[in-house]
């Protein structure tokens, strides 16, 4: 594990926590690279089938960072909701290259078995953007819990919701995805 | 399609609608949930239709969604980084589909297509090819180990090679089964069935461990049962072979939810961690959940639960008792602590449907196993066989291995677990000596090789410096159970505190380290004693002082620290008395007694402690303050040095009689020996200081019938066998000096056989020489008054 921290992004961290306005743009520069770094690790599969780094690379970064955890809740808070979503944004655009690299394969592959049942990610993707029209606070939940591998638990402290609220948007929320993509 | 008309969304009242009809329905049952939205959506259509659709869409979600996008993308880019497709061949196998893919890489089902049969297998491939002619060559070869396990209960490795992008891929044994978890729970089996098939799985695990081959990867996913209810284990070995691992790296948990803390940690893994799996995998197979509260989805929470936390036994009531107990042992935090194998466990399960009592009680399994050890003889003599054969067995096998590539991990594991497991069940057996040296000396062995391989890691350089104490112990260790073989343990400490010394110099000021390399100067102490090498001793203790210190004061409130300073200003008290002695001088004695006073002095700084060493150690500093004053009692010839030796004497024992009186249920060895030894004391000064010949006689033959009862228990402990002598000698002491010549001669001429017995059996202790002497020349002073 390389444990080297660009400076910068501590120094962009304060900031940040100072007020500063363009802190946030050069910090979201600078984690998302980072961030990049270690999903392009998981994806590529040096660190195979690890459930615990799959759902914990957010917060693997999180704790890389220590100043952050110098940071007020308030701070912390933000900075969790911004890596999520650039975690999403990551995924996103890998799945995106990925569809790019099949068009140009030649024959489509046929899997039997239980593979079909998992959603794609660009579709999900698609289906929730369409979520967070209707559902604004849900599809937040979502991007928390599905592209920030957070636990329930800990979005609730985030998004200061009763945790009885977050576990109900995200039943519904799975729902109404998963019709979403089983339509026509 | 989630609504009737995609063209005109349902307005955001609408939508608050549609989740609060979800909501109220999902929580009923099917049947209620269509009378509720009938009722609730009478004048809605298209909204009871909305309800319904997502009600069913939220029981077809897959778990997919909780293991997150990440996990989505990556398993979808492993399917895309190697196209294969139906129809392709590998080797002679030709792929019919892909069944899984997983972590580690892709697993397809596959036929071998031979004029007169065909063969259905399984095919798994590594997502990463194999880029050095090494790495080409160890997987060759651990595949090859693999494919030699053959057990009617692991599905066989059949064939493998590698693909034309130098991917690796097996050719498996195809097995047609059914998660082991959902097949005991769709039969709804019953508890004496459902361990049954434990028992098979635990046959197969250990056939595995005998060959030397971990799992590393034990879970239900990884076990499958056939229609005719055998189970069959799937990927021994695998994990390693197709993650591409260095010889000394180790492997992250796969599964975390079965993975041993050892694991999680990612320390050394060996046979250890597999009992630990077992034992998850047991209490999911009778309780149907996790031992944990935790699940993979909160990694925290988990990590927690698995390096932390005590299992949690529910639903309650289901696992109590002796399979509580059996249970607590196999998912013990401390690899040490489990099962030292699979057979063991599963002897414990059998033993526990027999209705018999099982080995299993959580940290005392020693105290029963010597309690009991006549009526187990034999059982205990049939694991340790099986354990000594499967060793030696796998030990040919490895020297076979070592040419091609040295399994530094493997060996290292071996080491550690004969060492520290296979030892310690073979101990209590009687007559196991022959094999108790052949262990050690394996194991001697392996840990030369490694110390040479070991490289500049100060965690491993740690790790077989622990290994090279205790072998030191088990060789030689005065004043504890072992082989005689004084020099052989020194040699041993030694190597320890070179180790140690690397690795304070890769990584100085570490508590832990240090602490390790005090213990190995202790133990050198207590050789150099046992041999009056003197000079040298007092050398080695003054830099274990400055080291003892130094902790001490790094962290004044780590008990421990204070504990070993006391101890080691104890061993510079005994220096200086030895010194004494050879000098004859009483100033000498006067500095000892200083010496064990300050001892005394430094362990009573912390105030009182409960702890049980802590009040040990107190017993043992009155003990030798009575020593020195005994001393000075016998150079000066002042009678009140004795009565001071009788009080503290008599402090030392009041603090061992309330340590013994908490162990009445299980009467502690250590104890009893230390009461037995203050008893003797306390008989001799009984004469010294007050001429109470009676009182002083009875004293020293109960704690010579307590040594004796003590040696009796444990045979093969020549510590015992030198008490005993040491209680003759005393006795000797006191009739040759009451003038009770015929009596004496009888002690004396005893304590004279027994010191030159021990004497023959460990030709370099100094100690026994000098007691020799001493006895010697009291018998030519009694022949001389006849």
């Amino acid at each position: 594990m390389d444990n080297e921290i660009p400076e910068s992004i501590t120094f962009w961290l304060q900031q940040w926590q100072g007020g500063s306005e363009e802190a946030l743009d050069q910090l979201t520069r600078l984690v998302y690279s980072d961030l990049r770094r270690l999903a392009q690790r998981f994806l590529a599969g040096e660190n195979p089938g690890n459930t615990l780094q799959a759902t914990a690379l957010v917060h693997e970064l999180y704790l890389r960072l220590g100043s952050v955890r110098e940071m007020d809740w308030n701070g912390r808070r933000q900075f969790i909701s911004v890596a999520a979503r650039m975690m999403r944004r990551i995924l996103i655009d890998h799945a995106r290259k990925r569809r790019a690299a099949k068009r140009e394969a030649v024959p489509a592959i046929a899997f039997a078995g239980p593979l079909r049942t998992d959603p794609d990610v660009l579709d999900v993707e698609h289906a929730l953007t369409k979520l967070a029209d209707e559902f604004p606070r849900h599809a937040r939940v979502v991007e928390l819990r599905f592209f920030g591998g957070l636990d329930l638990p800990e979005i609730a402290r985030i998004m200061d919701l009763s945790l009885r609220t977050v576990e109900r948007d995200w039943q519904f929320s799975k729902a109404w995805l998963q019709n979403e993509l089983s339509g026509p | 399609m989630s609504y009737p008309d995609p063209n005109s969304p349902p307005k955001a009242t609408d939508a608050i609608r549609v989740e609060e009809l979800y909501h109220a329905a999902a929580a009923l049952s099917t049947s209620d949930q269509a009378d509720f939205l009938l009722k609730n959506c009478a004048d809605d259509e298209a909204l009871r239709a909305t309800v319904v659709s997502l009600l069913s869409a939220g029981k077809r979600a897959s778990e997919a969604w909780d293991r997150g996008a990440l996990e989505m993308e990556a398993r979808q880019s492993a399917l895309d980084i190697r196209p294969t497709h139906p129809g392709e061949f590998f080797g002679p196998y030709r792929i019919v589909r892909c069944i899984a893919a997983g972590g580690m890489g892709l697993v397809y089902e596959a036929l071998r297509d031979d004029p007169e049969f065909q063969k259905r297998v399984a095919i798994k491939l590594a997502h990463q090819g194999l880029d050095d002619p090494i790495a080409i060559e160890r997987f060759r070869s651990e595949r090859q180990i693999l494919a030699q396990l053959e057990h009617p209960n692991i599905a066989r490795l059949l064939d493998g090679g590698t693909a034309s992008d130098g991917a690796p891929y097996l050719v498996m044994e195809y097995v047609d089964g059914e998660r082991i978890d959902q097949f005991v729970k769709r039969r709804s089996m019953t508890r004496g069935d459902r361990l049954k098939l434990f028992l098979a799985v635990c046959g197969a695990v250990q056939h595995a461990h005998c060959n030397l081959v971990v799992h590393r990867d034990l879970k239900p996913g990884n076990i499958l049962v056939t229609s005719d209810g055998a189970p069959k284990l799937l990927d021994f070995g695998i994990a390693k072979l197709l993650t591409n691992q260095s010889n000394t790296g180790t492997l992250r948990a796969l599964t975390p939810e079965y993975a041993s803390p050892e694991q999680l940690l990612g320390r050394n893994i060996n046979t250890a961690s597999d009992i630990y799996s077992l034992g998850v995998l047991l209490f999911v197979i009778l309780a149907d959940r996790l031992p944990y509260d935790a699940t993979a989805e909160q990694p925290g929470e988990l990590m927690r639960a698995i390096l932390e936390l005590d299992p949690v036994w529910e639903p309650p009531g289901l696992i109590r008792g002796d399979l509580r107990s059996i249970l607590a042992k196999a998912l013990h935090k401390d690899p040490q602590r489990r099962f030292s194998s699979v057979e063991q466990l599963a002897e414990d399960i059998r033993r526990y449907m027999e209705g018999l009592p099982v080995l299993a009680r959580p940290d005392s399994y020693v105290y029963r196993a010597r309690k009991f050890v006549a009526r187990r003889a034999l059982v205990l003599a049939a694991v340790a066989a099986l354990l000594i054969v499967a060793l030696i067995g796998g030990l040919s096998t490895l020297a076979q291995w070592r040419r091609g590539e040295r399994r530094f991990n493997e060996v290292r594991g071996l080491a550690r677990s004969m060492l520290f497991d296979v030892y310690d069940s073979i101990t209590p057996l009687p007559g196991s000596v022959p094999v108790r040296r052949t262990v050690v000396s394996r194991a001697q062995q392996y840990l030369d090789r490694l110390g040479a391989d070991a490289g500049n890691d100060p965690d491993l350089l740690r790790e077989l410096a622990e290994s090279y104490l205790r072998l030191g112990d088990v060789l030689g260790r005065p004043y504890s159970p072992n082989l005689g073989d004084t020099e052989g343990a020194l040699g041993s400490y030694r190597k320890a505190q070179a180790l140690m010394e690397r690795a304070l110099a890769l990584r100085p000021g570490e508590s832990a380290n240090q602490d390790e390399l005090l213990q190995s100067y202790m133990k050198i102490s207590r050789i150099l004693e046992r041999q009056k090498k003197i000079a040298e001793e007092m050398e080695i203790l003054q830099r274990a002082i400055r080291i003892a210190e130094a902790l001490r004061k790094h962290d004044p409130k780590e008990l421990i620290y204070t504990e070993e300073l006391a101890l080691v200003t104890q061993y510079l008290g005994q220096v200086q008395y030895q010194m004494a002695e050879k000098e004859k001088s009483v100033t000498g004695f006067q500095q000892a007694l200083e010496t064990y006073q300050k001892a005394l002095a430094i362990q009573q700084s912390v105030g009182p402690q409960a702890s049980e060493s802590w009040r040990r150690g107190l017993a043992t500093r009155y003990q030798y303050i009575g020593y020195a004053l005994f001393a000075l009692g016998e150079w000066t010839g002042d009678a009140s040095h004795y009565k001071k030796a009788l009080d503290a004497v008599f402090k030392g024992s009041e603090i061992s009689r309330n340590l013994a009186e908490s162990h009445t249920r299980q009467p502690d060895a250590t104890i009893t020996r230390v009461l037995a030894d203050e008893l003797q004391l306390i008989g001799l000064l009984r004469w010294k200081c007050c001429r109470d010949l009676t009182g002083s006689l009875r004293d020293l033959h109960e704690s010579l019938q307590t040594f004796e009862m003590l040696s009796a228990a444990d045979p093969q402990n020549l510590e015992g066998r030198r008490d005993i002598a040491d209680v003759h000698n005393r006795i000797g002491e006191v009739l040759t000096e009451a003038g009770r010549s015929r009596e004496a001669m009888g002690a004396n001429l005893r304590a004279l056989i027994r010191y030159e017995e021990l004497a023959r059996v460990d030709p370099s202790s100094m100690e026994n020489a000098s007691y020799i002497a001493k006895v010697r020349s009291r018998i030519v002073e009694l022949q001389g008054h006849k």
